[in-house]
């Protein structure tokens, strides 16, 4: 085979939109073979697999972030520290932006620097040493162009003819050098015929003002804006601003438009009318929903759907769990991956229990062994890099999901094998880089747009025209779009540029030429409308906040006669006044409102008892515990939710909450009190505080071992040793004896079965009882509530005491012992004022500073109460919240009525006090 | 002409600063003195610096100069953040910085505050024992101790960062020390007032060793009281608590004793009276001044440390925060004298908007620029000097004025408001500002509103009294729209119309009070808008995020009961409480609609899924009915807002608050803990004509409406302790400002005594601050200013905003008239009741009787009915389309044996690479060995040799069965079908006989059956053939070639079955 190798023709053309409409002028001249079309990317896969080039050698990134780290005199070093990736980033940019700008062939010259400023003289002078550095290696854009300019066309299956347009797109000189080359190779082939052709179809496409400009309004935007400006002429309603709120108004507003511009005019297809929208994805999920709600198809919108990436991210995850103290949350979201050995209703229940604070987690039974062998692996941790890679690979080959998450396992996969290759070498675990390698990203679900002839044409601020229409609206209409700005180089500023420019004839382009060339492919896509264009101003952004319409608005403004300002242009559809200016605006009939459905309060009742929802085994009913029947006090519904486990759930990060550290506080205190043994030393006292609170910090509360809660971690701890110490000495004086700390009580009361956890047993001298509750909190609101008699905890514990007792060990010496408790008194102990709150005198209390006792019934009230909502419930009446309630139990009881807060439910579901006819 | 290298442009309200600056900037770019593109202006908002942005753009249009106005884009008009950051971000690597800095969040600001705060063991003292500096649950903010502390640190750290920290901490601390105890006042010998009163708490206790609560606490507060009292002797006792607690001292102070309501026992009050007479002595003892000035220097000392590993820490990860922006860039000049060159060289003139707004460190930044030598232009206006609480620092303006008032140019006219009005406001001034003030000349229209108007108050309410005050002047407003008479002219078409809700604004000095006035005139029937908090409590939101817990744990009963018994759902709340009780689920429509959305829970974004959830719930459509439609809109749309910045937040951001995962439980966990600090109602609208606007008068500044009511100005003016702010020797150097610059820390003692001398030097600055914010209150209005009058203030003591106004301004009502001084001002005065109205209901829901015209329910809901064509296809596209065809009209031809297996190649891959292996190897067979690098695969020698047998085999065929035709390979083919689709493809192989040509596609699937096979590729076949053929190219025949077979499979062209498909 001699012969020279058939040649292609090539369209070049600014991007993939553009390619769509030159492919579709081609074809429409008749069926055609050996031409293709395409943008820049579309060029060079064909050049290389006509040309048989060579497959680029992997490894290019890290080449140079090596390189440049070997230059450490270099203007980079310093931000190359601290952020590798972005900078490498930015100076791979600057290399490409510089040697594109130099001939291929030319090598750059150092001796040429010297007129150059100082700041982009030492940019170009390490740039250059960078790429002597990089010997021969460079940016991957640059290396396939070089590869080809080497591959003689002899040896090609294809010659390549490319045809474009000057400057759309612009090409930089290497890129220019291998069409030239493409184009002497397809030399011999060219026929005149096909070369016209060829250029008459992209001729069509680049030009910025459409061959018959419209006579009205359109016309002049589309002839004059951002040129030399003639006589302003009248405006019409060929073009017009409407201003609205919002992107999801913008789409709204123009489904309106569209449906009445195809009403009022019977000629006028869908497909004859455009949306110009903003490369962003909520407007392409607002589209899709607007249309649907027209009824109206859409031609080329890309709905940019992404995945999550499950892999990665249950990888990630696993880091986080594998350094202690792990984050609940991310233990909670691997429990909760698909990719686990469970399902996902196991999972969900798994990662629920972790963040509800319970970390006993049980394997589901369905999951066998890898499932009991996953839960070790995510509570395990790690302090070598060898046991890290063991656990990850162990981790990986667990990883199930069933085919419909194959994909991701894989990815799960490979990253962990990334990361193990990672782990070789090193001495330390760098969790940060690990993680940093294990990043999730989002991916791309792979659906492409729907191109179709008949839908309304849809096309982005940044693409070509890829089909022209008649009726234009341009969505996102404000500021930082049409045109969005380039963004400035860190390396060459835009004086740096011009320097580089009038100083080595290097033709880089600037900020400046970049904006020109967006403003002109503005100018392009006005150009494809013949009759009309409204561009939509968005007053807010997707946040709300006010935001101004594009830098383009001002300049349209002059080209018209009419309002002073190029505010007043847009037309407000909230404005009464301004709306009736906008033609094709949608309006809805005056209608009035339809409230919702409103949500009544009646008090519900059922034929049962709701006693006996929850019942034991054997058909009794459970028994109820203090805070239970406090719950049910303040709120009825409240109690009911809980009862039937339907109380809100939800995931929240962990911190040091009331409950935690109330729980924390109690744990102490039970290490430090305890039955059978003398009261702690003085002299240890601290000591043995401050280790104790370590203890069940380890146990129930790890996070806050972590560094970030040192403050926390030490004011706790400086509380718990004064609350210790003021506790101590107060048993000291009262002469107590430990009996019990957190016994399980049982008993009876007003006919139901009770049972709770006493804190602390005291045994005072003449076999008087004393109950302890602990509580980490001042002591003003807990005595104003027993002052009120709405305190029922402590009275219940003695309650249980009266008529039953311990609930396991019922016949011990200690049963015994509080079986012959002569009276029983209750106290709270207030650890954050030290303050003891005791409902009996007893004998030794003068001498203790914060010791006060109640000489009122302090439980009186609340019992009564509680009594009535028993004999309710009972009945299978269910009496809702009141309005008043809460002022009640504020200010009556005593009691800030925290269950009223258990779910919203209960404040939705509050009777007024008019209908309720009166308070509870 | 040339710039002048400064220019200070003081510049009253309503002067025109804007138009000022526009003419100046045009002005000196058409003399060419200024490129456009080298502007710097610096605004104090984004909306400025894009008002300002298109007033320059517009000028330079106007005067014919497009080019220039397209250059504009490359300008520096932006906040002085945003400057700050582009300064960082162009000169990243001098800085040494990321080149793509990222503004941290408050989590991770929080997060890396913590970790450097356990780098320093200097704030052991105080973590130590928070409570004894202070630090306690704050129940306004629900902030706990530590927290506060936190905060309270950084603020340090903050100040320190700004007065640079090239000093050591010790100058600082040493500074702020010598500055509290030179206002403490004299001490005396701590010891032995502490051992008096020991030994008086002693005496005391020894004889009554008891609490006198229960016996002698006859009433409440006596009750309290002396459990106090016995609570703060005890604590006495306590050494310890004797030389630190000093709020026991105070309290030892006030001792109850005997009074007519409470007797105490027989001795008791001599024993109290000695307490109290030691306790006395705390205003002179110097253990409050050492312990305060211990807080002070461990806070700065701990300060300087964090700030050292929290600067390092931000650094390491690419952060910064808003601070940075200006502190970093400052730096950078400072440190730099190439970059503050090089930018300098980028800069042709320098203008700073609201100077007097500006801090420190921004200050410092942009001196350097103007001492650099860039010509400055300063506008602003220390009479509208309110920013303080951001840390503005008006002094700077002052300097810079008093230093060079030969630069000043004030503007000297008011174009606001009309000239009756400004005549009432320039009387005011003197008395707000001295001398200083400089009259505006009125240049505002006349307009046919009276200018002043009055709703004196001439008693105090008894309650609710913002409520009553918001009554009368709700009245007032009532009776202005509703009377026909008054005429306002409307701003676009200036034409006089009736007035409108839209025109009055209501300014108030708080947000609790504006919600109190929003609430009062909503109940008499008037339309408000006021940004309001409680959008995570909004109904449409509620339901959404409770959709969003159901769908992310479909076993949550909580979520389920709640959507099926709420608004959405049908059930009640009593069936769906028995349906729980019954079957322990619930069983509700709204829910099965949820739960098709389950399939793509875990995979689907977050964005995606509260956007399915609104589809599936139809939830915009539903609320675009509702009474609150656009509120209820613009919740939910704040609800996707979310969802996307929840995706857009980066790991280490979301980790830093505790927050792991992408999926809906994480999101809502994470919004759950924003919307603590960030709970705002989003504004439905843009515009409302109809709504009076509620704004605090800080938020008023910068607007303008025809008619403002001011209200509020019975709030008391006083400063407050603890306070921190920075203070300087002198101002003479302002270059050198920054270094000099020091903390003052004024702390709150327990004893008031000590406070007085702090307080007495805050005051006037507190008083001034209130005259500045008067003035920006009573400077919004074109039309009519209309003004409370709580004249009952006449008998307190108390510095009131109105007690400026009456007192200082010698402002005073008499029938008709308005009396500054001696000047008289006509205006109407209208009494207000002291009571609330009868009637009115505060707590009525209010809603709107009308729904939106525009936007969603203007749709007309339809459904698309057309059947879409495709505009393009590729002909692989169509396999497996058809698949109808006769196997009978089938030829099949083997050629060899084909290539089945490959020697270490498998897989997809493998199918991939052979199909490349023929087309290459058919053109080119001399390229056999440099097929590794073609096509990136590795082969072995001896799968190469099977490959290139195997290919020559068929090439062998070729040649034998068409003998040497022409051969196109990868032959690209476009063509419009016959529905007007474009169908391009690549055919393999074109083989052009003289009688017409022949399509060949090589397939590399493993089939069993080849003719059934070939039935399936015959669509894309026959389109690839019809392309060709329409080109005028007759074809012959098309065909299989498949490659793991060594067979042919064809059909001649057109076939039967094209035939009758044309
Ligand atoms: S606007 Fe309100 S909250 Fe903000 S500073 Fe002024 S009064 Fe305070």
């Amino acid at each position: 085979m001699t012969e020279a190798p058939p040649v292609l023709t090539f369209l070049l053309v600014p991007d993939a939109s553009a390619a769509r409409r030159v492919r579709r002028l081609v074809a429409a001249r008749g069926p055609c073979s050996g031409w293709l079309v395409g943008s820049w990317g579309g060029l060079i896969d064909a050049v290389q697999r006509a040309y048989l080039a060579p497959v680029p050698a992997p490894g290019w990134p890290d080449a140079l972030q090596e390189v440049l780290a070997a230059l450490p005199d270099a203007f980079w070093a310093r931000s190359l520290e601290v952020a590798p990736i972005e900078t490498t980033q930015a100076v791979e940019a600057a290399l490409v932006q510089l040697y594109g700008a130099y001939a291929p062939a030319r090598a750059p010259d150092v001796a040429t620097l010297a007129g150059l400023p100082e700041r982009p003289r030492r940019h170009v002078r390490d740039l250059l040493r960078l790429a002597e550095s990089l010997k021969g290696r460079l940016p991957e854009g640059l290396a396939v162009i070089r590869d080809l300019l080497a591959i003689d066309v002899s040896h090609a299956l294809h010659a390549v003819r490319v045809h474009r347009i000057d400057g759309v797109p612009s090409l930089t000189r290497w890129q220019e050098a291998l069409v030239e080359k493409l184009n002497r190779d397809a030399e011999s082939s060219v026929t005149a015929e096909s070369d016209h052709t060829a250029m008459e179809i992209l001729e069509i496409l680049s030009r910025e003002s459409p061959a018959e400009v419209h006579p009205g309004a359109l016309g002049v935007i589309q002839s004059q804006l951002f040129a030399a400006r003639g006589v302003p002429a009248p405006p019409d309603a060929s073009v017009q601003w409407v201003g609205v709120r919002d992107f999801l108004q913008e789409a709204e507003v123009a489904a309106g438009m569209v449906q009445r511009m195809l009403a009022e005019h019977l000629d006028l297809r869908p497909a004859e009318i455009g949306l110009l929208v903003p490369d962003s994805f909520e407007y392409a999920v607002a589209l899709q929903d607007a249309f649907r709600l027209a009824g109206l198809p859409l031609s080329g919108l890309q709905v940019e759907h992404w995945r999550r990436d499950l892999g990665r991210e249950v990888v990630f995850h696993f880091l986080y769990c594998r350094q202690r103290p792990a984050p609940a949350m991310a233990l909670a979201v691997c429990l909760a991956s698909p990719l686990m050995p469970w399902s996902r209703e196991d999972g969900g229940r798994l990662a629920q229990s972790v963040m509800d604070g319970d970390y006993g987690l049980r394997a589901p039974a369905a999951a066998g062994v890898a499932g009991q062998q996953m839960l070790d692996l995510l509570r395990g941790d790690d302090s070598v890099p060898s046991g890290l890679a063991n656990a990850l690979r162990a981790f990986a080959a667990l990883l199930d999901g069933g085919e419909r998450f194959a994909a991701h396992r894989l990815q799960a996969r490979d990253t962990v094998e990334r990361l193990c290759e990672f782990l070789k070498g090193s001495i330390d675990i760098d969790w940060s880089a690990l993680r940093r390698a294990a990043q999730p990203r989002f991916v791309p679900s792979g659906e492409v747009p729907d191109f179709n002839q008949e839908g309304v044409t849809v096309w982005r601020e940044s693409q070509e025209t890829w089909r022209p229409v008649r009726r234009l609206l341009v969505l996102g209409f404000a500021q930082g779009r049409y045109p969005a700005a380039p963004g400035s180089s860190p390396v060459f500023s835009a004086d740096d540029v011009q320097a580089l420019r009038d100083q080595l004839g290097l033709p880089i382009p600037t900020p400046g030429d970049e904006l020109a060339r967006r403003r002109g492919r503005l100018r392009r896509q006005l150009g494809a409308a013949a009759e009309s264009v409204a561009f939509l101003v968005p007053r807010r952004d997707f946040a709300g906040k006010p935001q101004s319409p594009s830098d383009s608005l001002v300049f349209m403004h002059p080209l018209f006669t009419g309002p002073e300002s190029a505010q007043e242009r847009v037309l407000d559809i909230e404005a009464a006044e301004l709306r009736d200016g906008v033609s094709y605006l949608a309006l809805a009939e005056p209608a009035a409102p339809e409230p919702p459905r409103p949500l009544t309060a009646d008090d519900p009742r059922f034929d049962r008892d709701l006693l006996q929802i929850r019942t034991t085994r054997e058909g009794e009913q459970k028994p109820e515990s203090p805070s239970s029947l406090e719950t049910l006090m303040v709120s009825r519904l409240a109690w009911l939710l809980r009862r039937l486990g339907a109380e809100p759930r939800g995931w929240a990060p962990e911190g040091p909450d009331v409950r935690l550290l109330g729980t924390l506080a109690h744990e102490v205190f039970e290490y430090l009190f305890r039955p059978g043994m003398d009261l702690p030393e003085l002299t240890d006292l601290e000591a043995r505080t401050l280790g104790f609170l370590d203890v069940a910090i380890r146990e129930r509360a790890p996070f806050l071992m972590a560094p970030q809660w040192q403050v926390e971690r030490r004011h706790l701890a400086v509380g718990m040793a004064r609350a210790a110490l003021a506790w101590r000495n107060a048993l000291d004086k009262l002469g107590a004896e430990v009996l019990a700390g957190e016994a399980w009580l049982q008993g009876t009361w007003a006919g139901i079965p009770i049972h709770g956890q006493a804190d602390l047993i005291l045994g005072l001298p003449g076999d008087r009882l004393l109950v302890v509750d602990y509580k980490r909190s001042k002591s003003a609101k807990r005595r104003e509530q027993m002052e009120k008699g709405y305190d029922s905890q402590a009275n219940l514990y003695r309650t249980m005491l009266q008529t039953g007792g311990l609930k396991n060990d019922d016949q011990g010496p200690l049963a015994e012992r509080l079986r012959r408790g002569a009276a029983i008194g209750t106290v709270y102990y207030m650890m954050n004022d030290q303050t003891g709150l005791a409902d009996t005198a007893l004998p030794g209390t003068g001498g203790i500073p914060d010791w006060q006792t109640l000489d009122n019934d302090v439980s009186g009230a609340a019992m009564a109460l509680i009594r009535q909502r028993l004999d309710e419930v009972r009945a299978g009446l269910l009496v809702l919240n009141r309005e008043s309630d809460a002022e009640f139990f504020q200010k009556e009881a005593g009691i800030t009525p925290y269950a009223l807060e258990n779910s919203p439910l209960v404040k939705l579901f509050t009777v007024t006090d008019e209908d309720a006819g009166g308070a509870a | 002409m040339s710039l002048p290298r400064l220019e200070i442009i003081p510049a009253g309200a309503g002067s025109g600063k804007t138009y000022t600056l526009k003419e100046r900037l045009g002005q000196w770019v058409v003399a060419g003195e200024v490129a456009p593109e080298r502007i710097l202006a610096v605004t104090f908002t984004e909306a400025a610096a894009a008002e300002l942005r298109e007033r320059i753009r517009a000028e330079l249009l106007a005067r014919g100069r497009g080019e220039d106005a397209l250059r504009l884009d490359q300008a520096y008009i932006s906040t002085i953040h945003g400057f700050g950051l582009r300064v960082l971000t162009e000169f990243a690597f001098e800085a040494g910085v990321s080149p793509q800095p990222r503004l941290l969040n408050e989590d991770e600001q929080d997060a890396l505050v913590r970790r450097a705060l356990t780098r320093t063991d200097k704030t052991d003292p105080i973590i130590s024992d928070l409570e004894a500096y202070g630090y306690r649950y704050d129940f306004n903010t629900e902030k706990s101790a530590e927290e506060v502390f936190r905060d309270d640190l950084l603020r340090i750290v903050e100040l320190l960062r700004s007065v640079g920290c090239e000093d050591d901490a010790d100058v600082h601390a040493q500074w702020s020390s010598d500055w509290v105890r030179a206002r403490y006042g004299p001490t005396g010998d701590g010891v032995r007032m502490s051992r008096a009163l020991q030994s008086s708490v002693d005496i005391l206790l020894r004889a009554f060793p008891g609490s006198l609560a229960r016996d002698c606490g006859n009433t409440k507060t006596a009750r309290k009281d002396l459990q106090n009292d016995y609570r703060h002797l005890r604590r006495a006792e306590d050494p310890a608590a004797l030389a630190a607690d000093w709020r026991m001292w105070q309290g030892l102070r006030k001792l109850r004793r005997s009074n007519r309501a409470t007797a105490l026992p027989e001795g008791y009050d001599a024993l109290a009276d000695a307490v109290v007479a030691a306790a006395d002595a705390l205003p002179g003892h110097p253990g409050p001044l050492e312990h305060a000035i211990g807080h002070i220097r461990t806070l700065i000392a701990a300060g300087q440390d964090v700030l050292e590993h929290y600067a390092q820490a931000k650094r390491e990860a690419g952060l910064v925060d808003y601070g940075d922006m200006i502190a970093m860039a400052g730096r950078l000049l400072r440190e730099r004298p190439d970059v503050l060159a090089t930018l300098k060289s980028r800069i042709d003139c320098l203008v700073v908007d609201e100077f007097q707004d500006t801090n420190p460190l921004q200050f410092d930044l942009l001196w350097q620029l103007s001492v650099a030598g860039v010509p400055t232009v300063v506008v602003g206006d220390l009479k509208q000097a309110i920013m303080g609480f951001q840390g503005a620092d008006p002094r700077l303006l002052e300097a810079l004025v008093q230093q060079h008032r030969d630069v000043a140019r004030p503007l000297v006219n008011n174009w606001r408001s009309q000239p009756r009005l400004m005549r009432f406001v320039n009387a005011l001034g003197p008395g707000l500002f001295g001398g200083d003030y400089v009259a505006l000349e009125p240049k505002g229209k006349d307009s046919p509103l009276h200018p002043l108007e009055f709703v004196a108050f001439a008693a105090k309410a008894g309650k609710d009294q913002h409520a009553v005050r918001a009554a009368a002047v709700g009245e007032r407003i009532q009776a202005l729209l509703h009377d026909p008479a008054q005429q306002v002219a409307d701003r676009r078409s200036q034409r006089l119309r009736p007035l409108r809700g839209g025109d009055f604004a209501v300014l108030c000095p708080t947000h609790r009070m504006l919600a109190t006035y929003a609430s009062v005139l909503r109940a008499k029937g008037l339309r408000v808008r006021l940004q309001a908090e409680g959008w995570f409590q909004a109904r449409p939101v509620q339901l959404a995020w409770h959709a969003l817990a159901y769908l992310a744990n479909p076993a949550d009963r909580h979520a389920a009961l709640y959507l099926a018994v709420t608004e959405l759902g049908s059930l009640t709340l009593q069936e769906g409480l028995r349906q729980l009780m019954e079957t322990g689920r619930i069983d509700e429509p709204l829910l099965r609609r949820l739960d098709a959305l389950a399939e793509g829970v875990s995979e689907r974004t977050v964005y995606a899924l509260v956007a399915d959830t609104f589809a599936a719930l139809d939830l915009f459509d539903t609320v675009a009915r509702w009474p609150d439609a656009e509120q209820a809109r613009a919740n939910l749309l704040r609800l996707l807002a979310e969802a996307a910045e929840f995706m857009d937040a980066t790991r280490e951001a979301l980790a830093h608050g505790g927050f792991h995962g992408a999926g809906v439980q994480t999101f809502l966990a994470w919004l759950a803990a924003k919307v603590k600090d960030a709970d705002e109602q989003p504004d439905p609208r843009v515009l409302d004509e109809d709504a009076i606007v509620l704004a605090t008068w800080h938020s008023a500044k910068g607007r303008e409406w025809p008619l403002v009511a001011v209200c509020g100005l019975d709030r008391v003016v006083k400063a407050r302790l603890p306070n921190v702010s920075l203070g300087y020797p002198s101002f003479d150097d302002l270059s050198g400002l920054l270094a000099t610059a020091r903390i003052a820390y004024a702390p709150a003692f327990a004893a008031p005594e000590n406070n007085e001398p702090f307080l007495a030097e805050l005051q006037p600055q507190a008083e001034t601050e209130a005259r500045r914010l008067l003035y920006v209150a009573l400077t919004r209005a074109r039309d009519t200013l209309l003004l409370e009058w709580p004249e009952y203030l006449g008998s307190s003591e108390s510095t009131t905003y109105w007690s400026l106004l009456a007192g200082d301004c010698r402002l005073s009502l008499a029938e008709g008239q308005a009396r500054v001084a001696e000047e008289l001002f006509p205006c109407r005065v209208t009494p207000g009741s002291s009571a609330l109205p009868a009637g009115l209901d505060l707590s009525a829901p209010v809603g709107e009787r009308e729904l939106p015209v525009v936007g969603r329910r203007a749709i007309r809901s339809g459904v698309a009915s057309i059947a879409l064509t495709p505009d393009s296809r590729t002909p692989s596209g169509l396999e497996h389309g058809s698949g109808i065809g006769d196997v009978n009209a089938l030829n099949r031809e083997r050629y060899g044996a084909g290539l089945a297996e490959v020697a270490g190649l498998s897989g997809v891959a493998l199918g991939t690479f052979l199909h490349r292996c023929f087309e290459v190897l058919g053109a080119r067979p001399d390229l056999l060995e440099k097929l590794p690098g073609i096509t990136g695969v590795p082969v072995t020698p001896e799968a190469s040799a099977q490959i290139a047998a195997g290919v020559q085999e068929f090439e062998g065929w070729l040649r034998a069965r068409f003998g040497d035709a022409s051969v196109l390979r990868e032959w690209p083919l476009l063509a419009l079908d016959d529905r007007g689709t474009v169908v391009s493809g690549t055919a393999d192989l074109i083989v052009r006989t003289t009688d017409g040509a022949w399509i060949i596609d090589h397939k590399s699937d493993r089939v069993e059956d080849p003719l059934q096979a070939f039935l399936a590729y015959q669509p894309q076949l026959e389109a690839y053939a019809r392309a060709l053929a329409g080109e005028g190219s007759p074809v012959r025949g098309i065909a299989i070639h498949w490659i793991r077979r060594g067979e042919v499979v064809w059909a001649p062209f057109p076939t039967v079955a094209a035939e009758s498909t044309r």
